[in-house]
């Protein structure tokens, strides 16, 4: 096991109630793993209480058999990166400058960009798809393509975990199936993911395991037919729903129309 | 490697002027002779007292340069100014109440000035760890501006209560001007100032990812509270001490590091350097005409700063706006 929390407790500084309560969550080696629910659920605090970036009240995260406040900054980043929602600077960064701050954690304070580093740059950049924009500016380009700049950015860091929080929120249909299934198969080459989502459908055809967040605690976790029950998605969504499949036989969620 | 030698051209032809206006014009051959050991009043003029002050300037400017790009960096806004964070505001405080007691003597009010500055940074820095966290760049604005307010309005209070002299040394010293350089205040500038000024420059790494949010920044690797706090006080300790020594001038910290960003990129690597040297030059510069626009009279060079920063700043800031 690469990552496990166990009876995670935490809350915001001066929020009323605990944001999460008593999660348990395991990733490990080769698997990509979802996890989903409603909007205000506890997903983001989850996530943030995973790298150890909130206070827990109770519970802990251990990474590779270590606590992870033991943990500096700088050795959990070479062993996972993270993609954020959303990001806003307010410098002009060129996108492979932009990228390449995923290398600040592979090599010393002051040493410049070698060979390695721009070779990873370059690695990155292919497999995001974003050569041909590499000398744009990050400010010029659309939701989607900055998107793929932030996990480029990731994969340059050479990190064997990989944190998505809502990877596909600015994606269309193409970037979104490309996004995922190239999340798939870095995964097959041996990285592991915990992508953050609430695309049920998506989750449900891409990741091994799914787990179902409501009201800050984890109501169903498995494989995504154990998790994705119609009367339990219909509970925790608040609205009636069926399952259908899809092509590989993977989960469907559809929700039902209201004819009352 | 275009840029490095457009801007060494802009240094030397800056100190070349700061040495020939004044007072008493020179020519260029004076200080020329002057650096070769000549003797006479006009080389008197340039070694005792132009050069110190020319060479103060360049510091002064350079520092307020790196810090105000350190400081945009931090609060993540390219429109912040070194004396945002109430450093000026604090020093001008002590420095009118040093003034109001009465205090005499060339050190009272800089070292008044020196120490008003180092009480806001710590006022600001405690102000900004209610909210949990220490320094989170947008309490930390929130703390610069009450300080100020605060400071503000003591030193309104006092100056209601001051004569008309004290009120017009006040105002002067607040403006700032180079006209009380001297080698020894050269000599514990620079002493001083390699400190901070180094650790901003060793930082630029941290400045690029904190510039990101703090999110980002964390997840490649930085400790921000610990990167956060070596920005803000190198750039604080830098700005209170160019305060003692000047008064405020303003628009320093924010034109160089928006017109190197132009021309370089935001990288703090190659940027801080860049901005060190054009703000030093733009200060010298700066002096030059505020000695020699109404000879002999001697304007403050936070006036020449600011008319000449204003229409530059707007121009820049139109054209990254287009």
């Amino acid at each position: 096991m690469i990552l496990s929390a166990r009876g995670l407790t935490a809350r915001y500084p001066g929020g009323p109630a605990d944001a999460i309560t008593g999660v348990d969550l395991d990733l490990a080696g080769r698997e990509m793993v979802a996890l989903v629910g409603p909007n205000g659920c506890g997903k983001t605090t989850l996530l943030r209480s995973l790298l150890g970036l909130l206070r827990l009240r109770s519970g802990q995260v251990v990474v590779d058999h270590r606590v992870i406040g033991t943990w500096s900054r700088l050795e959990l980043a070479r062993r996972i990166a993270l993609v954020p929602q959303r990001e806003e600077t307010p410098f002009s960064w060129r996108v492979d400058e932009m990228v390449g701050f995923g290398r600040y954690v592979r090599r010393g304070p002051l040493s410049p960009m070698n060979a390695t580093d721009r070779e990873a740059i370059d690695r990155a950049l292919t497999r995001c798809d974003l050569l041909p924009l590499r000398a744009r500016r990050v400010e010029t380009l659309s939701g989607g393509e900055w998107q793929r700049v932030r996990v480029a950015r990731a994969l340059a860091q050479e990190a064997d975990v990989l944190f998505l929080d809502e990877p596909t929120a600015s994606l269309d249909l193409g970037h979104e199936m490309e996004l995922l299934e190239l999340v798939r198969r870095l995964v097959a080459e041996g990285l592991s993911a915990l992508v953050v989502t609430h695309q049920l459908n998506l989750a449900a055809r891409f990741a091994d395991r799914m787990v179902l967040l409501a009201e800050g605690r984890v109501v169903a976790s498995g494989a995504p037919a154990e998790v994705l029950q119609a009367d339990q998605v219909s509970r925790v969504f608040r609205w009636p729903v069926t399952v259908a499949q899809s092509p590989e036989g993977r989960p469907q969620i559809v929700p039902l129309r209201d004819y009352s | 490697m275009k840029v490095a030698l457009a801007l060494a051209g802009l240094v030397v032809l800056a100190v070349l002027v700061g040495l020939a206006v004044g007072a008493v014009p020179l020519g260029l051959r004076d200080v020329v002779a002057a650096f070769g050991g000549a003797g006479g009043p006009a080389a008197s003029i340039v070694r005792q007292i132009r050069l110190p002050r020319v060479l103060l300037a360049f510091l002064v400017g350079g520092s307020l340069g790196v810090c105000g790009a350190a400081l945009q960096a931090l609060v993540r806004n390219p429109l912040a100014d070194p004396f945002l964070l109430g450093i000026s505001g604090g020093a001008g405080l002590a420095a009118t109440l040093a003034l109001g007691l009465g205090l005499a003597g060339p050190w009272a009010l800089p070292l008044a000035g020196f120490a008003g500055g180092l009480a806001a940074i710590a006022l600001v820095y405690r102000l900004s760890t209610v909210a949990g966290r220490p320094l989170d760049p947008r309490v930390l604005v929130l703390a610069g501006v009450v300080v100020s307010a605060f400071t503000g309005a003591l030193m309104a209070a006092i100056l209601t209560l001051s004569t008309a002299e004290q009120l017009r040394n006040a105002f002067f010293w607040l403006l700032g001007g180079f006209s009380a350089a001297s080698w020894t205040a050269v000599t514990s500038f620079a002493l001083y100032a390699a400190l901070p000024l180094t650790a901003l420059v060793a930082s630029s790494r941290s400045l690029d990812l904190l510039s990101l949010g703090e999110e980002p920044a964390v997840s490649l690797g930085l400790d921000v509270v610990r990167a956060r706090r070596i920005v803000y006080l190198a750039s604080s300790l830098l700005t209170a001490a160019s305060v003692a020594v000047c008064g405020v001038v303003g628009f320093v910290g924010l034109i160089a590091p928006h017109a190197m960003r132009g021309l370089l990129g935001p990288a703090h690597r190659r940027l801080l350097p860049a901005v060190f040297f054009a703000s030093g030059a733009f200060l010298v510069l700066a002096d030059a005409a505020a000695r020699s626009i109404v000879r002999p009279i001697e304007l403050p060079v936070g006036v020449i700063t600011a008319l000449v920063g204003v229409p530059v700043f707007a121009g820049l800031l139109h054209r990254s706006l287009r």
